[in-house]
């Protein structure tokens, strides 16, 4: 304590107090203007790190809630884009009905026959539904139309050996490309320069020497897409890649390719016709003078892998024979577009002696073209180019020569379907003794008479030959060019909801496996019925007394035995069956003097043995029923009997996979005529379960087991298991159009196809309607994230007001005091100071 | 017999005593308001009876007042004290102003802070998760991380500022310091010589007490008196004033440096890529260089110096032959090293993110080291060491992490065109990071889709790269460094407004010792006045006496 004051020390305590009422007061007018209790963590560490993890938590939150209305948004547009499909499938259902019902007309079928058209457009419309600038059932493939109607020439029948037609679908889309690029520089197109399908491009002239080749390509894509409705080609600037298809070896070149579509951008049958005076590109001519029709050799390869997938020396692979002397080398860093780049430009060194041009579609697949069948020999596999002939199912010509002659040849129904619609129904007959010529015209007149149905005509030549013609109106097929990937909008930290859905999950039921899973891990027990391994060999006098043998956690209490083997085991079968109704166990003799056990409710029989009770010779463990003939059928096929497996004590987890193994072995075997594939499914705890898969079609399960829950025990597949094929929408209501005109008037059978097809219409709508349902609950969550994620932030953020914003009334009135403090400090300094003995000297 | 002017003695005695008294109150209250000026006091007494009058008369009579000494009232224990405190006071002050000007630019809690920007940078990656083919959204991402980025790159020069402001207010400290102590010795020199001859040279005291005063802020000093009055002080036990010499304290600046674990390796072969520092493959179109013998290793330091332009890294040998690495910069470097195939035969060193400070250090001469020399110099010493490269090693940590995660992503991710392994961050530490300009300029090139055949609807690693934000830990990262310097900033301001209120209660102390109350000097001078003037009257009657005897005396009668 200080006992002497001086006027200093007066003087620097006024000072200092009035210093500290000065700070506070600056302090709490910060506090006041800024709203903030503190600026910096340093002021109040402890709040501040609550704060920052409210910030950041509300920053969560917010943008948690944020992405439940994106996902609200996208989801409840594809909602209501299903909403108008199921609409237009509700319309298809009813016309099938009516079709199945009514009799009908000729007129009323064509009616019929169009307005079902329609209801594909229709459906089209919404599979191909933009929002925000996306193709929304596209999966991850947003910026192209995901569905695209096909109209190809589909030929089947049970006469094509004798019309020497080829089997296929033959895609009518077609594309050429140009032979190089188009030059840098100034650039100028005269008035018939270029003429595609006889529609004159037109001039126009560019003097920019500084114009690239890539520019002056864009130039010219949009003078030929000006015009497409007239030439039904569009054109886009493609990267053709090492150099020219004639002058192979340079860098990779802007050139063009041209595509005939229709009006709308789909494909469509008309051939491209390339003519004029001609174009210079670099070294060479741009396009030559050429019709590309649908009778060309086009290959479409799988993707190509990305980075190096293995170099490929020269003269590997050969087209036609003619090696490719040019090595293929893929770089670790490469795309897969890339390395098919590098494919196409190695088969190109080698155009012009074969006539196949390779190209890439800008994905990483590689495409083949030739005017003429091929042979591809030595091509390793990561080119994925097949060694074989391009010839017959590889969008070869549908034609394969001359018609053949000689005796009478009957053609009936399903002897020639074109597009689905059968050509020959009434019955046609080719005469013996007819020329090869003269067949020819009768069968294209077969074809025409259904031109307006099937979309296709045909001609004969001279040589007998029937060659066809797409006349662009029947879509024969609706094409699925999505991806099944959906993005993910996170709606808290592990909860993620998908953004839109894909088209195939959404339309396209057939391009989705079907699959079953069992319902239960596999247990670990051997398969086949508990026997005696040799006649029981009880002593004489020998008792089983508790946990000796046990069944199930019974014990089974007997003896004394007398030492004959007979006896004993059916004392011992009398003494089990007198347990069966709680054991469920039953017992029989099993040869002169064996036991066997048998489950009478297919559980597993689960057999302790020890003492006296091991001389019923059957080893202990956990059994299942056998699976014999008839126990286990998969699509009507029997997949039993099985062999036995014994059970593996010391291994539980080897054990149950062995089993699945077993399983898998058995039904993979006779994959062929179920069309079903069966694999495990391992967790990370070793446990197994089975998985059956079947592309695009039922998986159904049926047991004759007389034991109820056998199957069920041993692989968790249950008797009368059903797994439906989803219905490919557009794939229903294009097979109905079909038939109802394959139908003709004929009542009987446009009423069992319609029957069949309403199964069929009725599966695409209900699979319809539940991925409907999907996105409504997608939408209803997205609905409850987004109002809890505002009410957690609207809490967090009171919470972060009360860690962090001052009580404005109490700083203000603490202000007050403060000022008043400051005052009487000014007042008292004044005061003392003014108090000196030299007032009073 | 009585000595007849002994009276007078003592009047006189009196009156001269007096002055000196009212001229040493006139001193103090002169000085009533200097910092550090002690009061000083004139110790009197009585002077005893020099003549032995008490033998011859009963009752001694003394021969008046005599003055003693010339007293300085100071407690030199409480200037002990005061000291003690403030070096501790002082040096709390110091780190928590540059820790302070450090959290402004790493802490900041607003729109513009750290945290927000990274929340930003995420948030923006997953709105692009959603819509990963538009355009826009994707180059407002770009400009997001081109944000962070600068934000990063703000942080990292401010603080490489700090560092370098607390070394520059090092060095004047130290020179201040070595002033004072020459100072010291001057004085030394003077009091000694003062007070040899039996005075007290209290303004000189004064003068000395005030540097120490001062000293004391700077360093953790001790203080020791000899018996003539010339004081040693120390610090961390060094001497840096004795008697009238002193020594002066030298600043000495030693860099981090990354050493091999064992000498560089030889024969060793380097090709492209075996050696990266800071993403800068040092063999580069040299490649290759081979080490024979240790005669080769200048090879080596050659091409690792000729790019240290665009490293910031030099490199040099040691006497073992071990490879040293260390920074450019003063203050903290940041070394991103890669050594691949021989490279790590090479170095030695594993390839790594390191953060390199040079560290400050005191010293009295070759090899005497001041450590812990408390006060301002150590808090300044404190501050550009080790606080701020803390911070700048936390912040590298974490950003080296962003980089290398983002990155990996991206670069194995296809943009919209379907290139692949382009990075997205360049640069691998906060001085140098930013975000790819290729990006920036064009962005159809951020990498966003996982599956090669690149469809442009794939938003699927953006999404991973949001999801980086909760498995980096980068939140927690980014609010330990606030709220870690924000605690630390508030246990030094505790600890600094404790100290300031001991220092206050000393300091009070102090002044009512040694401080002047000018109303206790103007009674002490009213005081004084009545007695020099009752002095004076008994001079006066003592002259009348004495006229009585000389002029009256032998005239009885007339």
């Amino acid at each position: 304590m200080v006992n002497r004051i001086t006027q200093q020390i007066i003087n620097r305590n006024l000072l200092n107090n009035i210093q500290d009422r000065q700070l506070s007061l600056f302090e709490r007018q910060r506090q006041v203007s800024t709203g903030n209790r503190y600026e910096q963590a340093s002021q109040d560490p402890r709040a501040a790190s609550v704060a920052l993890d409210l910030q950041s938590a509300i920053s969560a939150q917010e943008r948690f809630g944020e992405n439940a209305r994106i996902s609200q948004d996208f989801n409840l547009f594809a909602e209501n884009e299903l909403t108008s499909a199921e609409d237009s499938l509700q319309r298809v259902r009813e016309l099938n009905l009516r079709a199945a019902n009514e009799a009908l007309n000729e007129q009323q079928i064509s009616a019929l026959r169009i307005e079902l058209e329609g209801l594909v457009d229709q459906l089209l419309d919404s599979a191909n539904a933009i929002h925000e600038d996306r193709f929304v059932f596209g999966g991850f493939q947003t910026d192209s139309p995901p569905f695209v109607a096909e109209r190809n020439l589909g030929v089947r029948g049970s006469a094509l050996g004798e019309l020497n037609l080829n089997a296929g679908t033959f895609r009518t889309q077609i594309e050429t490309r140009s032979l190089t690029t188009l030059n840098a520089g100034a650039f100028a197109l005269n008035g018939g320069d270029l003429y595609i399908n006889n529609v004159d491009i037109g001039s126009f002239n560019v003097n920019d020497p500084g114009r690239s080749a890539a520019e002056n390509a864009t130039t010219l894509v949009e003078r030929i897409n000006a015009v497409t409705e007239q030439t039904g080609v569009s054109a886009r600037a493609v990267t053709i890649p090492g150099g020219s298809f004639d002058a192979p070896g340079g860098g990779p070149l802007e050139g063009i390719a041209l595509a005939n579509v229709d009006s709308n951008g789909q494909p469509s049958n008309r051939e491209i016709r390339v003519s004029g005076r001609g174009l210079d590109g670099v070294g060479g001519p741009l396009f030559r003078n050429e019709v590309v029709a649908l009778d060309h050799t086009r290959f479409r390869s799988e993707q190509i892998g990305a980075g190096a997938i293995g170099d490929v020396p020269a003269g590997t692979v050969s087209i036609n024979g003619v090696p490719i002397n040019s090595a293929m080398t893929f770089a670790a860093g490469n795309s897969a577009e890339q390395n098919a780049q590098e494919i196409a430009r190695a088969i190109n060194t080698i155009a012009s002696p074969n006539g196949v041009r390779a190209s890439t579609d800008g994905h990483g697949y590689v495409e083949l073209f030739a005017a003429q069948p091929f042979t591809i020999a030595g091509a390793p596999p990561q080119l994925q180019l097949p060694n074989q002939d391009y010839s017959q199912n590889f969008d070869a010509p549908p034609s394969g020569g001359p018609v053949t002659t000689g005796t009478a040849l009957k053609l009936g129904r399903g002897s020639l379907v074109i597009n689905g619609i059968d050509i020959f129904a009434e019955g046609e007959t080719l005469a013996a003794g007819t020329t090869a010529a003269q067949r020819a015209v009768i069968v294209a007149r077969g074809i025409n008479r259904f031109t307006t149905e099937s979309g296709i005509s045909a001609r004969a030549t001279a040589a007998g030959e029937v060659l066809f013609n797409n006349s662009n109106t029947q879509i024969t097929e609706v094409v699925y060019r999505g991806d099944s990937a959906e993005n993910l909008s996170q709606l808290g930290r592990d909860n993620l909801v998908e953004l839109y859905l894909s088209g195939d999950e959404a339309f396209g039921g057939h391009q989705r496996d079907t699959t079953l899973a069992s319902a239960m891990d596999l247990l670990a027990a051997g398969l086949g019925t508990a026997v005696s391994t040799a006649n029981v060999s009880f002593n004489a006098g020998d008792t089983l007394g508790p946990g000796d043998f046990n069944i199930n956690g019974t014990d089974i209490l007997v003896g004394p035995f007398s030492g004959v083997a007979a006896t004993d085991a059916s004392d011992l079968i009398n003494a089990i069956n007198a347990q069966s109704n709680v054991t469920n166990v039953s017992a029989s003799l099993n040869g002169p003097a064996g036991i066997a056990l048998n489950s009478d409710d297919g559980n597993p029989i689960v057999l302790n043995t020890a003492n006296a009770g091991v001389r019923a010779q059957i080893p202990a463990g956990t059994y299942l029923n056998a699976i014999g003939a008839g126990d286990f059928q998969i699509n009507g096929v029997d997949i039993g009997p099985l062999a036995t497996l014994p059970f593996n004590a010391g291994n539980p987890v080897q054990n149950a996979q062995d089993l699945g193994q077993l399983f898998v072995d058995a039904i993979n075997a006779q994959a062929g005529l179920t069309g079903v594939n069966a694999s495990l499914n391992l967790s990370n705890t070793g446990s197994a379960r089975l998985v059956l898969s079947a592309p695009g079609q039922d998986i159904r399960i049926d047991s004759t087991s007389p034991v109820p829950n056998a199957l069920f025990q041993a692989t968790g597949l249950s008797d009368g298991t059903v797994i439906r094929q989803e219905q490919d929408v557009f794939e229903t209501v294009i097979r109905l159009r079909q038939q109802v005109v394959n139908s003709g008037v004929d009542r009987d059978v446009i009423e069992s196809l319609s029957l069949q097809n309403l199964a069929e219409v009725s599966d695409s709508l209900d699979s319809l309607v539940a991925q409907r349902v999907k996105l409504g609950v997608r939408t209803q969550r997205a609905e409850l994230v987004e109002s809890r994620s505002a009410l957690n932030a609207e809490v967090l953020q009171s919470q972060l007001a009360d860690n962090r914003e001052v009580d404005l009334s109490a700083a203000i009135s603490q202000l007050t005091q403060e000022e008043t403090a400051l005052q009487a400090a000014f007042a008292v300094t004044q005061r003392i100071n003014n108090l000196s003995l030299l007032n009073f000297i | 017999m009585r000595p007849a002017f002994l009276g007078f003695n003592i009047a006189r005695s009196a009156l001269f005593t007096h002055q000196q008294q009212l001229d040493i109150t006139g001193h103090n209250i002169a000085n009533a308001s200097v910092e550090g000026y002690s009061r000083q006091r004139l110790d009197v007494k009585a002077a005893p009876d020099i003549y032995g009058l008490g033998q011859q008369y009963p009752g001694a009579v003394g021969g008046g007042v005599q003055a003693e000494q010339l007293q300085r009232l100071r407690d030199e224990l409480l200037d002990r004290d005061w000291r003690r405190h403030q070096q501790d006071y002082s040096s709390q002050l110091k780190q928590k102003e540059y820790l302070e000007r450090l959290e402004f630019v790493v802490g900041s809690l607003g729109e513009t802070g750290l945290q927000q920007q990274s929340e930003i940078f995420f948030n923006s990656w997953q709105e692009l998760s959603q819509r990963p083919e538009d355009l826009a959204l994707r180059r407002v991402m770009a400009e997001e991380a081109a944000n962070l980025s600068s934000l990063i790159r703000d942080i990292d020069a401010e603080a490489a500022a700090l560092q370098a402001d607390a070394s520059s207010e090092l060095r004047s400290s130290v020179e201040r310091v070595n002033q004072i102590s020459s100072l010291l010795a001057e004085l030394n020199t003077q009091i000694r010589q003062r007070s040899g001859l039996g005075d007290t040279p209290a303004d000189l005291l004064d003068e000395r007490d005030r540097l120490l005063d001062e000293l004391a802020g700077f360093a953790r000093i001790q203080v020791d008196t000899d018996d003539f009055g010339a004081v040693q002080v120390q610090i961390d036990g060094k001497a840096i004033v004795d008697k009238d010499e002193h020594h002066d304290i030298q600043l000495f600046s030693e860099p981090e440096a990354l050493r091999g674990r064992q000498p560089i390796g030889f024969p060793v072969t380097l090709d492209n890529g075996d050696m990266q520092i800071n993403g800068v493959d040092i063999i580069g179109s040299d490649a290759p260089i081979t080490i024979n013998s240790p005669a080769d290793y200048g090879l080596l330091i050659n091409q690792i110096n000729s790019r240290s332009s665009s490293t910031g890294v030099v490199a040099g040998v040691d006497p073992a032959g071990q490879l040293l690495l260390s920074g450019l910069r003063e203050g903290s470097s940041y070394v991103n090293l890669q050594v691949n195939g021989d490279g790590l035969q090479l170095s030695a060193i594993e390839g790594g993110q390191y953060t390199l400070s040079s560290r400050e250090h005191l010293r009295i001469g070759r090899g005497t080291y001041i450590n812990g020399a408390g006060g301002t110099l150590q808090a300044l010493q404190q501050v550009r060491n080790q606080e701020i490269p803390r911070s700048m090693e936390r912040l590298n940590a974490l950003v080296n992490d962003l980089i290398e995660r983002t990155n990996d992503i991206h670069s194995n991710a296809f943009d919209l065109s379907g290139n692949t392994g382009q990075p997205f961050f360049t640069g691998n530490h906060p001085a140098n990071m930013n975000v790819a300009n290729s990006l920036l300029s064009d962005p159809r090139r951020i990498a966003i889709a996982a599956d090669a055949s690149f469809p442009p609807g794939d938003g699927s690693q953006a999404r991973a790269i949001y999801n980086l934000r909760n498995h980096l830990g980068l939140d927690e990262d980014i609010q330990g460094l606030i709220t870690d310097l924000g605690t630390r900033i508030d246990s030094l301001s505790q600890r600094e407004a404790q100290l300031e209120l001991v220092q206050e209660q000393i300091e009070n102390q102090r002044q009512s010792v040694a401080g002047v109350n000018l109303d206790e000097e103007l009674s002490r001078m009213l005081q004084f006045q009545r007695a020099f003037s009752a002095s004076a009257r008994v001079m006066n009657t003592l002259d009348e006496m004495l006229n009585q005897v000389v002029n009256g005396l032998g005239l009885v009668g007339r």
